[in-house]
């Protein structure tokens, strides 16, 4: 094979350029020889065709007669209850009122759905791998290990797995594919599952959180009355007083109910003493009865004296163990009562996965999406052919 | 049939075609020595001279900084206020200023053409990865002042630099098309101070995708360079704030604008006249 270029027309005088045939041709000039020679020739001649056509080609045949049609199974549900965290800036305002969607929560769980624990979960639910390894997947799309590490499995389950939120409708939709419409609806129903025992992990833990305080609390405030009342018991038990401020009023009483009768029946025998004689039976009966009050008097006195320091000792501990008695009373109606609102709280904040659409079963397998795809990639090659062709043309014009 | 017959000398006047390499080196060494002449014409060498370079961002970038940081308005997510406006402003500057002197380029330097091995293309390269220079070096030395005042070093700086590659190849590209506009209508000049100034809220160089309401953050991330400012706010604040960012996106866009750009300067280089 040769070449034939053609010459501009020299500059130099027409007799000097003798040598030259008249049309201007050069001679024949040598093919480059060599194979690779050739084949860089022809590459850089068929350039296009081979870097956006080629490409595009095989890709469309691929998709078109190779490729295992996937089928998706969506799902689509809400987290609602809890009320957001104190919302700062612009997010203020866009918080609206009432019983609203709960971003951070449902974010958790799309990034739980994502994560090697949901695959972890999922795997010992179903058969995982053998899903992705179906014999009538095409080996370019199936899951290229038959025992692949937890790290490869997670790359190509993100792959056929997606989860979006939306923040305006706080929807989360679940898309799966997979290459048979029952697995991919199998495996969406385990994720649905899978987030639902999630949610509900998450409600225990924030209910338990919330009360476990109540709880305590409400425990030492019954074991402070319990105390308190025990040591009542004990106090009078010990002292044999049911109320010792109560029997000193007794005694104090007494003493003086005793001096009125003292009192009075000296009135009579005053009175007796001036009417009759001392042997007289009245007036004797009455000295008899003073000398009996007497008596009883100063012997309630000596007594009363006798106690008063012990007494006192004993109205004051009494004193104190009523106190703590009502001490430990008031606390425990308030423990009980904040364990009440715990409890109202916490129902409050209870998460509800609610489903909205149930996992489909697909009839049409919707991937590979041949036709977009195959454009898609033909215009970016095309761009990047373009780009690289400019930018050697522009090295080019700096060849000598 | 090839080496049956084989002309023993090639004729005088046909060379062998150079390699692609050794025009890609020559590339090189014009743009290299394109981006010194620049230096020289727009900094001189007397007072600071080539100090100026970086100077001028540095000192724009930290001026408006602290301005704010007096100010002192919260921002949030809790961000350093200095820190977020020199993050944003740095970056901003880099845009505005390859695109602001793209419609004089080949005006300034139309003598140069004279040489056959200095190209268009060749004059814009420089005057962007000059801009680029210097704005990277203020980038850095700002990042170093951050890390040793508020001991807050950047998260990713490998992502910082991607996002300011990304913003440096974006710019060109835009600088690149009006640049050849300009060859044809003397517009461009008029309006691209305008259309920057104007543009400047809605880049993304000073707010946060996170901040705005769903509605905004979707029309917001069809604008290209606010994914740029969230990749290098990623890379700055690291996991303290969300960001997002498609970077497939931008270099759908930095793609297409190169193309267009070299495309038309192919064609505005047939129209020029010397």
């Amino acid at each position: 094979m040769t070449i034939w270029t053609k010459r501009s027309p020299s500059t130099k005088l027409p007799d000097a350029a003798g040598s030259l045939d008249t049309a201007g041709w050069s001679g024949p000039v040598a093919a480059p020889a060599g194979f690779s020679a050739r084949l860089r020739r022809t590459a850089r001649r068929n350039a296009f065709k081979l870097t956006v056509l080629l490409p595009s080609l095989v890709a469309a045949l691929y998709l078109g007669f190779v490729a295992t049609p996937q089928f998706d199974s969506e799902a689509r549900f809400l987290i609602r209850g809890r009320a957001p965290a104190a919302p700062s800036g612009i997010g203020e305002m866009m918080a609206g009122a009432g019983f609203r969607p709960s971003h951070e929560d449902a974010m958790g769980i799309r990034d739980y759905l994502q994560s090697h624990d949901a695959v972890g979960a999922l795997r010992s639910r179903l058969p995982l791998v053998d899903i992705f390894r179906r014999p009538e997947a095409d080996s370019i799309a199936r899951l290229w290990w038959e025992a692949p590490s937890a790290e490869r499995l997670l790359d190509y389950y993100r792959r056929m797995v997606t989860v979006e939120y939306d923040t305006t409708s706080g929807i989360t939709a679940l898309r799966v594919h997979s290459f048979r419409a029952e697995d991919s609806q199998a495996i969406a129903q385990q994720l649905l599952s899978l987030s639902e025992a999630m949610v509900n992990r998450l409600n225990e833990r924030l209910q338990q959180d919330g009360l476990r305080v109540a709880r305590e609390e409400l425990g030492r405030a019954e074991g402070r009355l319990a105390d308190a009342q025990m040591a009542m018991t004990n106090f009078r038990e010990r002292e044999r007083a049911v109320d010792p401020s109560r029997s000193a009023a007794v005694a104090v009483e007494n003493i003086g109910k005793l001096e009125g009768a003292l009192a009075q029946v000296r009135a009579e025998m005053g009175e007796a003493i001036r009417f009759a004689r001392a042997d007289n039976p009245r007036v004797v009966t009455l000295r008899n009865r003073i000398e009996a009050l007497s008596a009883q008097v100063a012997e309630e006195r000596k007594r009363t004296s006798a106690n008063e320091s012990g007494l006192s000792q004993q109205i004051g501990e009494f004193e104190r163990l009523s106190l703590e008695r009502e001490l430990a009373r008031g606390q425990l109606s308030s423990a009980t009562a904040s364990l009440e609102k715990a409890r109202v709280d916490a129902q409050r904040q209870q998460l509800f996965l609610l489903r909205v659409v149930e996992p489909n079963l697909a009839e049409y397998a919707r991937y590979p999406k041949a036709l977009l795809t195959v454009l898609y990639l033909f215009l970016a090659l095309s761009v990047a052919y373009g780009l690289a062709w400019l930018l050697v043309a522009g090295m080019r014009e700096h060849a000598a | 049939m090839s080496g049956t017959f084989r002309h023993p000398v090639l004729p005088h006047g046909l060379r062998k075609p150079e390699g692609i390499g050794t025009a890609f080196r020559r590339q090189m060494r014009v743009v290299g020595a394109l981006t010194l002449r620049e230096l020289g014409t727009r900094f001189g060498r007397d007072n600071l001279g080539y100090l100026w370079l970086f100077l001028e961002p540095a000192m724009l970038g930290g001026a408006i900084g602290l301005l704010h940081h007096i100010a002192q308005q919260g921002l949030p997510g809790g961000l350093n206020p200095l820190e977020f406006w020199v993050i944003g402003y740095i970056p901003f500057y880099m845009l505005r200023g390859i695109i602001n002197r793209a419609p004089v380029a080949i005006q300034a330097n139309q003598s140069l053409l004279y040489h056959r091995h200095i190209t268009l293309l060749d004059i814009l390269i420089s005057r962007s990865l000059l801009e680029g220079a210097a704005v990277l070096g203020a980038l850095v030395v700002f990042l170093a002042l951050f890390g040793l005042v508020f001991g807050h070093w950047p998260a990713d700086p490998f992502k910082m630099l991607a996002g300011m590659v990304l913003m440096f190849l974006f710019s060109h590209g835009v600088a690149v098309l009006i640049a050849a506009g300009a060859v044809y209508t003397e517009i461009f000049e008029r309006v691209v101070h305008l259309v920057t100034y104007l543009t400047l809220p809605i880049t993304g160089a000073f707010f946060m995708v996170f901040w705005l309401p769903y509605e905004a953050q979707q029309a917001a991330l069809w604008v290209p360079t606010v994914h740029m400012f969230e990749l290098i706010r990623d890379g700055h604040f690291g996991k303290a704030v969300p960001t997002q960012y498609d970077i497939g996106y931008v270099v759908g866009w930095i793609a297409a604008l190169n193309l267009l750009g070299m495309a038309a300067l192919r064609h505005a280089r047939r129209d020029l006249v010397l």
